[in-house]
């Protein structure tokens, strides 16, 4: 409108900033910053977290981001990706940005060549981690991902700079206690702790912390630091008051630990636990002691029984997510007791516990009417009546994961399909009792299931999946190993689910190129798509897909005979957002190669 | 003295376009500009206040909504309450083009309301979203200064330095 031109050039900078604050997604960030220079510079401003892959010079690299992005509050620093980034790489035009487009991290396939150089992976020294300290001063959050050149100078300088940091991860550094005793001293909101793999980590560092700074500290996990032991739990039981979440993976854990956390911190709502060394009596004093708790996991429990959990049940009321992996002497007993006694329970997962079976999980169907989540894998004792139970119970269950679990079979998923309308999710692995007859139900009843997984279930038929495109909005299909499903099938899915923007039709041998064709036609917002081991698909089917489907973002097509250069081509050249291919290295053109050699995977035949 | 004999004192506004609007106090105190204003000056409550930077068809939408949140905020809180609130948002931005939400974020920076001025600033934010830099660009009336070589400069450096940079990505 003529004459209101005025208002766009009045817009002030920091009504523009405001904006783009509230600007959420990557693509909208970068389309904002390509609008105009001004634009530009108040975009940086307004991008506040920052990630940075192993790269050619991190040091420098950091450096340079400093000076851009001054508002940022969070960096990422992972180095796990090592690549060996060759500094010369290709002779590109403009200025300093030689050295930014060279660090770029790809699987670029071609680095046969490279395998003899010098290993050295680029890492961040201290100098870089006191850049980091330098240039982001109001740095709250801080991820050091397997930066092993990191060491405690490098930390102390950070602490020292950066008083506002709020959460502190550290895998894989080798950072010794005089670190985390500075940040102790100087962190004082620290909140948020993460410690995985730091080796030279004992109990001094962190006893030191927990006295320092552990006041504000609500999280702290700790995995693999062979040499921090109880006497650590116990300074953090009596300075951590306010600690909410807490999460260990270590045998050097003892009861003593526990017990001094669960006395200690009244406040816990979160407590992940992965120590063999701990029993019953350890869980007894959360069941007493932490009242607040609201999810709890065991992993690889061996010295747990059914007494702990009854604590738990009696305890702590305010339950709401369980998870007990591998503990093999729980039985239907303990989680009948937890069912009974945490009512408010919405999420159970329950993971190769060969005691438990359908008893226990009846319980569950009968005393927890707020189960929105349940996972039952490796459950071979579970039955068809125990999710009969939950089927009439649990009438707001949303998710449903079985793997495994060969004695439950359609009579399960029937119960399920017709008591659980709210389904959204359901994924099924290799429960080979399953078949048509439960999908079926599941298609004529659960109409907001937008997630279906069927791995390898052979019993499934195309009109099973018939039933489910008629039925169900689906956005994620899997059918992977479900190999007698064919055309037919994933024609139904084509023509009823529009919003489909994940497929895995992976290892169907009878699935040809009219599915494709089809899949084409009625899923344009299909993003993902996994072919691999699909003999009849041809380059034609791959056309036809590739015409409409123009959000294609992945594609994995590997040991499909049928499938030529051509054909990958095409792929590459058709979709303009592909960000990656997966296909065997032979059929790629070396003019496909030039054309999009950064979205390539290839499969490594050769070990 | 009976309830109904006490009169809900008024304050005149006047837009650049010369209308002059009566609004109730409680309504003029949500613009913080004014209320600023009466603090320091509270002699000055029978005066028109002129407001040279609003029209008077922005000025009649800002002080409905005000009204609107203010008769929202009166009732007790509650999860249907924010559902009324939610949906009023979403209605009173819904049929405003793009020219007129620009307006009324320029008046309600001016007028320093608070509430209006995060709200609108979420509408336009979710109107760009994942739209194109042509489609941004048009929306806000502004030109490409980049040569093709800065622009293709910054589409690297966005590669690169934000692989994964969105705050939920793990």
């Amino acid at each position: 409108m003529r004459g209101h031109d005025w208002i766009n050039t009045c817009l002030p900078d920091e009504l523009i900033l405001e904006i783009l604050r509230r600007v959420d997604s990557k693509a909208s960030h970068d389309a904002c910053s390509l609008v105009c220079k001004r634009w530009l510079g108040l975009e940086r401003l307004s991008r506040s977290t920052l990630r940075i892959d192993a790269s050619g010079s991190p040091d420098l690299f950091v450096k340079l981001l400093a000076q851009r992005f001054v508002n940022v509050k969070a960096v990422h620093i992972d180095e796990r990706l090592s690549v060996y980034v060759p500094v010369n790489v290709g002779k590109r035009r403009g200025r300093d940005e030689n050295a930014m487009t060279s660090l770029k991290v790809h699987y670029a396939g071609e680095k046969s060549g490279s395998e003899e150089e010098v290993c050295e992976s680029f890492c961040l020294t201290d100098a870089g981690l006191t850049a980091v300290a330098d240039g982001f001063s109001k740095l709250e959050k801080l991820s050091l991902i397997w930066c092993s050149n990191v060491t405690s100078l490098g930390i102390m300088s950070l602490a020292q700079k950066c008083y506002f940091l709020k959460s502190l991860d550290l895998q894989g550094c080798y950072v010794g206690d005089q670190g985390l005793a500075v940040v102790g001293k100087c962190c004082k909101q620290l909140e948020d702790l993460n410690l995985r793999f730091c080796e030279s980590l004992t109990d001094a560092g962190l006893v030191d912390l927990a006295t320092g700074c552990g006041k504000s500290l609500k999280s702290l996990g700790v995995a693999a630091c062979a040499r921090i032991t109880d006497r650590s739990l116990e300074a953090v039981g009596s300075h951590c008051k306010s600690l909410e979440t807490l999460s260990l993976d270590s045998e050097f854990i003892h009861n003593k630990g526990i017990l001094a956390i669960a006395q200690g911190c009244p406040l816990l709502k979160v407590l992940k636990l992965l120590c063999i060394n701990v029993t019953d009596e350890a869980l007894t004093a959360v069941g007493v002691s932490c009242l607040s708790l609201e999810m709890l996991a065991l992993y690889s429990f061996q010295q747990f029984t059914d007494k702990g959990l009854r604590a738990v049940g009696k305890g702590c009321k305010k339950l709401k997510n369980l998870t007990l992996s591998d503990c093999y002497f729980l039985s239907d007993k303990g989680l009948e007791a937890i069912a009974t006694g945490c009512t408010e329970l919405t999420h159970l997962e329950v993971n190769g516990c060969h005691n438990i079976g359908t008893i226990g999980l009846e319980s569950v169907g009968k005393y927890c009417p707020r189960l929105t989540e349940l996972a039952l894998l490796y459950c071979q004792r579970i039955g068809n009546f125990a999710l009969y139970e939950v089927g009439r119970g649990c009438k707001d269950l949303q998710a449903l994961h079985l793997v495994d679990c060969s004695s439950i079979g359609d009579e399960a998923i029937c119960s399920i399909a017709y008591g659980c309308r709210n389904l959204k999710k359901l994924h099924i692995r290799r429960c080979y009792e399953v078949g048509n007859k439960g999908i079926i139900a599941v298609g004529e009843n659960c109409h907001s299931l937008t997630d279906l997984s069927l791995r390898f279930c052979d019993r499934v038929l195309d009109e099973a999946l018939i039933a489910v495109g008629q039925g169900c909005p689906l956005q994620h299909l899997n059918v992977s190993g479900c190999n007698q499903i064919g055309d037919a099938g994933i024609v139904a899915i084509a023509r009823g689910c529009p919003q489909l923007s994940y497929l895995d039709v992976s290892v169907l041998q009878n699935l040809g190129d009219m599915a494709l064709a089809e899949l084409g036609e009625g899923c344009p917002l299909l993003k993902d798509i996994v072919l691999s081991h699909c003999r009849q698909i041809t380059d034609i089917g791959l056309s036809h897909l590739v015409k409409n489907c123009q959000m294609l973002e992945s594609c994995h097509m590997v040991y499909c005979p049928s499938i030529t250069a051509a054909g990958v081509a095409t792929v590459v050249s058709s979709c303009p957002s592909v960000k990656k291919v997966l296909v065997e290295k032979w059929k790629v053109s070396p003019r496909t190669k030039r054309r999009a050699g950064s979205v390539l995977s290839y499969l490594c035949v050769d070990l | 003295m009976s309830m109904a004999a006490v009169e809900t004192k008024k304050i005149t506004l006047r837009t650049a376009d010369n209308h002059e609007f009566e609004v109730e106090e409680a309504i003029a105190m949500e613009f913080s500009t004014i209320k600023t204003f009466f603090d320091e000056n509270p002699d000055a409550s029978e005066d028109t206040i002129p407001l040279p930077n609003v029209t008077s068809k922005c000025l009649s939408a800002i002080i409905e909504y005000c009204k609107s949140h203010l008769a929202f905020r009166a009732r007790e809180t509650s999860s249907s309450i924010d559902e009324q609130v939610r949906t009023y948002d979403e209605e009173f931005v819904k049929a405003r083009d793009n020219e007129s939400l620009k307006e009324l974020i320029l008046a309600a920076n001016y007028l320093n309301i608070k509430a209006l001025l995060d709200m609108l600033n979420q509408a336009v934010a979710d109107r760009i979203k994942n739209k194109s830099v042509e489609y941004v660009r048009r929306f806000f009336g502004l030109e490409n200064d980049y040569t093709p070589e800065e622009e293709a400069a910054i589409r690297a450096e966005n590669e690169w330095a934000f692989e994964g940079v969105d705050p939920d990505d793990d």
